[in-house]
């Protein structure tokens, strides 16, 4: 018996007069990997973005329906998306770390904009999540340099250090290997398994072999609608939708 | 025979654009030279560090002139950094619709206005006030400098890539903090740039200060007394009649280019090197 | 009543709300607004004594005489019109050729390097242009143009005796100013025509000058247009340069060699000297036709800007 961590319900939204999710309601299970699958155009960043709020700071979106959070719905007017933000954290599909911060203040401006300085926690911080992503042996000796310095990979798993220093519960990653070379991909890939055991991970993918390696659970997302949601060893032998049975043959885009 | 016709217009028209180019470039190659040659006599240690001399012996400095001029453009950047960057700011990051445009638009009239106007406008508020002073100079170089400062700043936040943004919001935190700690670091750079061009377009500013600061030979012991400033002084040492005066204003004009042109090209060359990402 | 006050505690709670930087940016661009009507109110309030008292004769009275408190503006605006037209009509010959040059011509590598030389010589400030212009163009046009063009001098533009201090002197010393801008917009305009629109032209047997002629010309026109009117707005408003070299006299007169006066110039130079309250008033006034002639000239060049991006 697995704990629901996430809980959609009816989710709809639209971008101006364009309706981008269509009623899409899904169970996301609890410490477990989640890949959300389909083609591009499909709806999964939006759906990803739909699930911190993220959506609400880009103009002309609209969104309908629920997102349960241990049960609370996100979306109430007395939830602060701020607050949701910090609760889920997010990587995204080109590795963005700020490029005017040194790579120890990447990993802590989450905690620094709260107002919280003492160095000796933050210097904590940056070494145990540093340590998580497997990047602090390789940049322990240049922790004030420039975050733009670094590699891909690097400059990924960075970001995935970013959004673990504020301790979230759910990790969102859209597509984030898309942008990295095999090698980086594959580390990153390991990364998350890792991590699966302390986070709800959530992850976008159109690579279908990466979510067939790593993930537990998989949706498979059409022209906004959810067309099939399940254990991903089932989605992949015995996909119940003729769509997601092309899919995962590599039959559409 | 038509090609043939064809190439001499052709070759009339290379032949014309090479003499237009040359129309425009030999003259200012003249400017920089003359000013160079003539202003290089009198460039020395005592022009920047004394005050004028008697009109009938030689030498004597600016240095009046050079207190004046760091006086009023400290006071217009006092003016134009803050209202200017949070004009800016506001039109990058918040303001929309009808508003916006018209915020922009009266951005576009201010940097459209000869600068003499604003030498004007600082008499109707400040000289009328004060009097004739560093101050009245030193605003209207600020309401010179505003569109700049507003400007820049603008196109400087709107460079910052929305990946950016969002990786901010993305951590939870208000939007002052991602706009302010966020989007202004990484535009950090290029708005530093801005207000150094401001700086230095308003440096030689002159015809505004004709009808604000009076001039006059006194180092200006604070902002409300008269100063004189090293543009100014270009100006007036030109119009006089005296042999020693037109060699200390080349000298000053030389000092001035060099100002300008060091912080453009310094500006230049720092963005350069700043454009890693 | 009431739905005027449900709309004022609306916008009061939507203050409220307001995230605390855009409260502060919006505030700073509040003042803005206020400094800007102050700019213009104030201009229109010091200029009202003369305007009360000469009526329309301020603008068309072709007498200035301080000391006997008449004030006419057109030999100002006469200088100002003159001055500024014939330059920007030599500034538009040769920044197109400096442009096509710069773009079609030069070699590649030389390109950038004359682009930045062009605009940093836009940074020189006006006043060492001035000054340039007292010792080598006021003596260009006495020793020089005078003695060239007399031949022509039955042509009324180009008649009478000169001191060098002209309106020809004014002329060339704007020109050079301005040239330099409109050639920077004319040659970011031509560099942005698609690469493969002017190779469909080469490949139907076109010369350089054709392809620029068919191809580049037409589709820059409006760019170049609004970079030219910002040029001849640099060139109305222009002090420093002018009131050096342009004589300062307030005659109307056709000839270039003789001197003249523009509103810019007359504002610089009687500023200080100006003790009468009518005097003043009579300045601040020439102020605000310049402005309004600048703001004009600005709002064309908007207005143009803002075709471009939609076309």
């Amino acid at each position: 018996m697995v704990n629901i961590k996430v809980q959609v319900e009816g989710l709809s939204v639209w971008y101006r007069d364009k309706q981008i999710l269509r009623d899409i309601c899904i169970l996301i299970p609890e410490k477990k990997i989640t890949a959300v699958m389909g083609p591009s155009g499909c709806g999964k960043t939006t759906f990803l973005k739909s699930l911190n709020r993220l959506i609400e700071i880009h103009e002309g979106f609209k969104v309908y329906g629920k997102v349960l959070l241990d049960g609370k719905n996100i979306y109430d007017p007395d939830v602060d998306p701020m607050d949701i933000r910090a609760r889920i954290g997010m990587v995204f599909q080109k590795p963005n770390p700020f490029p005017h911060l040194s790579i120890y203040d990447n990993v802590v401006v989450g905690l620094k904009l709260r107002g919280i300085t003492d160095k000796k926690y933050l210097d904590r911080i940056v070494r145990e999540t540093l340590e998580k992503v497997g990047l602090w042996d390789e940049v322990k000796d240049r922790l004030r340099s420039s975050a733009a310095k670094l590699s891909g990979g690097q400059q990924q798993r960075l970001c995935i250090a970013r959004a673990l220093a504020l301790n979230p519960e759910v990790l969102l990653l859209d597509e984030p290997t898309s942008a990295l070379d095999p090698l980086a991909a594959a580390k990153i890939e390991n990364l998350l398994v890792d991590l699966k055991k302390e986070y709800t991970i959530i992850i976008v993918t159109h690579n279908i072999q990466q979510a067939a390696r790593i993930s537990d659970y998989a949706a498979f997302l059409y022209m906004g609608r959810l067309i099939e949601f399940g254990e991903t060893k089932d989605i992949f032998t015995n996909p119940k939708n003729e769509l997601t049975e092309k899919y995962v043959e590599g039959k559409i885009g | 025979m038509r090609p043939s016709l064809r190439s001499l217009t052709d070759k009339f028209y290379t032949a014309f654009a090479i003499f237009a180019f040359l129309i425009l470039i030999i003259p200012l190659l003249h400017i920089i030279l003359s000013i160079i040659i003539n202003g290089i006599k009198r460039l020395d240690l005592e022009l920047i560090t004394s005050p004028p001399k008697s009109l009938l012996g030689s030498g004597g400095g600016i240095l009046h002139a050079i207190v004046g001029t760091a006086m009023v453009v400290f006071i217009a950047m006092l003016i134009s950094l803050p209202l200017g960057f949070f004009v800016g700011l506001y039109l990058a990051e918040f303001a929309k619709g009808k508003f916006a445009h018209f915020l922009r638009t009266l951005i576009s009239v201010l940097a459209g206005i000869p600068s003499i106007i604003a030498g004007v406008f600082a008499y109707t508020v400040i000289v009328v006030v004060y009097g004739f002073s560093a101050l009245a100079g030193g605003f209207a170089l600020g309401i010179i400098a505003i569109p700049y400062v507003a400007r820049s700043t603008e196109e400087a936040l709107g460079s910052v890539p929305m990946e950016i943004k969002e990786a901010g919001f993305s951590l939870g935190i208000e939007r002052w903090k991602v706009v302010l700690f966020i989007d202004v670091g990484y535009a950090k750079s290029r708005i530093i740039a801005g207000f150094l061009l401001a700086l230095a377009r308003v440096i030689g500013e002159t015809a505004p200060l004709l009808i604000t600061i009076l001039g006059g030979i006194n180092i200006p012991s604070n902002i409300f007394s008269p100063a004189n400033a090293i543009p100014l002084v270009i100006y007036q040492y030109a119009l006089s009649p005296f042999g020693i005066w037109h060699n200390i204003a080349w000298s000053a004009a030389l000092l001035l280019m060099i100002i300008v042109l060091v912080i453009n090209l310094g500006v230049r060359y720092y963005l350069k090197i700043k454009a890693i990402y | 009543m009431v739905s005027v006050l449900g709309k004022i505690i609306r916008a009061l709670k939507k203050i409220l709300r307001m995230d605390p930087l855009e409260g502060l940016s919006l505030f700073f661009s509040v003042i803005l607004i206020v400094v800007v009507l102050l700019f213009m109110g104030s201009m229109v309030l010091y200029s009202l004594p003369v305007f009360e008292k000469f009526g329309i004769k301020f603008i068309v009275g072709t007498e200035w005489n301080p000391r006997k408190d008449i004030f006419g503006a057109l030999p100002f605006v006469w200088g100002t019109f003159i001055t500024s037209t014939i330059a920007i009509v030599f500034a538009v010959a040769i920044s197109y050729g400096a442009a096509y040059f710069i773009v079609e011509i030069a070699p590649p590598k030389l390109r950038e390097f004359l682009s930045s030389v062009i605009e940093l010589i836009v940074a020189i400030p006006s006043v060492i242009i001035g000054l340039w212009g007292i010792f080598y163009v006021v003596p260009l046009v006495r020793d020089f143009l005078r003695p060239l063009f007399l031949p022509l001098s039955f042509i009324p533009f180009l008649s009478g005796e000169t001191s060098g201090y002209s309106l020809m002197a004014a002329i060339i010393v704007l020109t050079l100013m301005i040239t330099p801008i409109s050639t920077s917009f004319i040659k970011n305009a031509l560099e942005s025509v698609p690469i493969e629109l002017k190779e469909a032209a080469y490949a139907l047997g076109a010369t350089r000058y054709e392809v620029f002629k068919i191809v580049s010309k037409p589709l820059t026109r409006r760019a170049a247009l609004a970079g030219i009117i910002l040029a001849y707005g640099r060139a109305v408003g222009e002090t420093m340069a002018v009131v050096m070299v342009v004589g300062n006299t307030p005659n109307i007169s056709l000839s270039l060699f003789n001197p003249g006066y523009t509103l810019a110039a007359v504002i610089a130079n009687e500023f200080l000297e100006a003790t009468s309250v009518l005097h003043i008033s009579a300045l601040i006034a020439l102020g605000v036709i310049l402005f309004a002639w600048s703001l004009a000239v600005n709002a064309l060049a908007i207005l143009i800007m803002k075709r471009v991006r939609i076309s």
